[in-house]
């Protein structure tokens, strides 16, 4: 099974590359987040679920693009305070903070625009990909 | 010596080690990102958060908990690299703009690659030791700017002062500038009592907006980051490399692969390390073939490689009275026992067996034997020749020789 990365470079390469790969990465997370409210490790264990542990998403890159796209008002988020096992044996400790996303409005819309654009895409592929088929059947 | 993770004195070791190597990458990374702090403290909880389940998950997988923080830590990856991404997610539509204006502009400039072949004769040595100080300015000093004096003044309003103050043109490259978080209204000190030369003046705004740099021209004062200037002036240069090669492997009895692996790993761990790609940066590579190193690099490079490359050059005339085979027993020892120092520092936070600690230990011992016994063996003139280890395990007992 191929396992595919999603990365952000940092190298300067050719804008559209770069942005064609943080774009997949945009359309990603927001079709993830549809589905409804996760946070960060649970979004890359969704992202391996759905994809069928063929597509990971590195933390490195998860976190930064969370980050953009609250910015951007895509997604909102809200915490939680948790207390894991091992905080538990301090009586003093506030337990740990979780960070919740889910989609806001203008991300769902962000989303829709995207899976348009990306299906034209693909449509336009077909295109050029099915005589080849034909001529390799 | 004890496994730290069969002894029950030291079965918490791990446990905080794990948590140091948590703290000590999130700690680097968002003193680099430079958040503010309640984005930082947010942002370190997240990721806090994020590796604990991660780490947890990697125990049920029967990883030990100090190896589960530490694959976890390496999945986020470089601390520098995730800095940069935060830094630049912080301004997602500001950053697209700009990149938009630097690819226009080096569309327009160009990279001035030129094809340059070094020939410089090596540094001169000071006495046993080397030592690498790059010329005092590099720049021009560049016109007189006139006395002034400001205090928490906008640098935009700054450069517009220098600019009338001068008769050269000043041209600012905001958007440059601005990705290095050095905005127009970043507040700047500045007192200058007389005409003061614009390269002064300069570093003196450098203080306040690390990063900003100039270039001057016969009719332009250009302003923008060192960065912008390091992609602009990328050259490729050609450095002979043939002797250094087979000096290095000569006297460390390498390969002529391990010879240029250990030249290679010497300048990009020296000059300008974030910068070269082998290192994560975009800016820099190298490539040695056929006994020659390319470098593609800013041309402010090419006189550190060229001195540490000076550095490793044979040199005939002195050669005579030197005892290599100490030198090179010497630096053996000094390399072993900076590998056993890392080990036990390692072993202390439980990241290290015992066993491999011994095999540290051992090899520190080892050398530091063999720098002695060639010591003693030179002081009782036993040896006229160079002393090997076989000479040592010749002698039935090495250490009465002491």
């Amino acid at each position: 099974m191929y396992r595919i990365e999603i990365y952000w470079f940092q190298m300067a390469s050719p804008r559209s590359t770069r942005d064609a790969k943080a774009d997949s990465a945009e359309l990603v997370l927001l079709s993830v987040l549809a589905d409804g409210p996760l946070y960060g490790y649970a979004i890359t264990k969704r992202v391996a679920a759905r994809s069928d542990g063929a597509m990971s998403m590195s933390a490195g890159v998860l976190y930064p693009l969370l980050h953009s796209l609250e910015k951007q008002g895509l997604i909102v988020a809200e915490w939680e305070t948790i207390r894991s096992d091992r905080r538990e044996e301090d009586d003093d400790s506030e337990g740990r903070r979780r960070k919740w996303y889910r989609l806001s409005p203008k991300g769902r819309r962000r989303l829709e625009q995207r899976i348009e654009a990306h299906q034209s895409y693909i449509a336009l592929m077909e295109r050029f990909l099915k005589p080849a088929e034909e001529a390799a059947g | 010596m004890n496994d730290p993770d069969t002894t029950s004195a030291t079965r918490q070791e791990p446990a905080d080690a794990a948590m140091a190597a948590i703290d000590g990458w999130l700690n680097l990374m968002l003193r680099l990102s430079r958040l503010p702090a309640p984005e930082a403290r947010d942002i370190r909880d997240e990721l806090e958060e994020h590796l604990e389940q991660r780490s947890r998950d990697l125990m049920l997988e029967g990883h030990s908990e100090a190896t589960a923080a530490r694959l976890a830590i390496a999945e986020l990856g470089d601390a520098a690299v995730v800095a940069s991404r935060f830094r630049n997610a912080a301004h997602p539509l500001r950053r697209r703009r700009i990149m938009n204006v630097i690819i226009g502009g080096l569309a327009v400039s160009g990279v001035a690659l030129g094809l340059v072949a070094v020939t410089q004769d090596p540094m001169p040595r000071l006495g046993e030791a080397a030592i690498y100080a790059p010329a005092a300015t590099i720049q021009k000093t560049g016109p007189m700017v006139p006395a002034m004096n400001l205090h928490e003044e906008r640098l935009s309003e700054v450069l517009a002062l220098i600019d009338k103050g001068i008769s050269q043109d000043v041209i600012v490259d905001w958007p440059s500038l601005t990705e290095a978080e050095i905005f127009e209204d970043s507040p700047v000190n500045l007192a200058v009592s007389k005409p003061t030369a614009l390269a002064t003046v300069m570093a003196r705004l450098s203080a306040a907006a690390p990063g900003i740099d100039w270039r001057l021209t016969d009719d332009m004062v250009e302003i923008s980051t060192q960065r912008m200037f390091d992609l602009r002036e990328t050259s490729l240069s050609s450095f002979d490399i043939t002797s250094v090669v087979s000096h290095v492997r000569s006297y460390e009895n390498a390969t002529y692969e391990k010879a240029v692996e250990s030249i290679v790993h010497l300048i990009l761990e020296n000059v300008e390390p974030n910068s070269w790609r082998d290192n994560g940066g975009d800016i820099a590579h190298l490539h040695v073939v056929g006994g020659r190193m390319f470098v593609h690099a800013p041309a402010r490079y090419n006189e550190p490689i060229e001195w540490i490359l000076a550095q490793l050059r044979p040199e005939p005339g002195r050669a005579a009275g030197r005892d290599f085979e100490l030198e090179r027993l010497s630096l053996a020892r000094d390399s072993a026992k900076m590998a056993f120092d890392r080990s036990k520092a390692l072993y202390e936070r439980g990241l290290l067996r015992s066993d491999e600690l011994n095999v540290a230990e051992t090899a520190y011992k080892t050398a530091e034997f063999d720098v002695e016994a060639h010591r003693s063996a030179r002081a009782g003139g036993a040896l006229s020749g160079p002393v090997t280890r076989a000479d040592v395990a010749a002698d039935p007992d090495p250490a009465s020789a002491r």
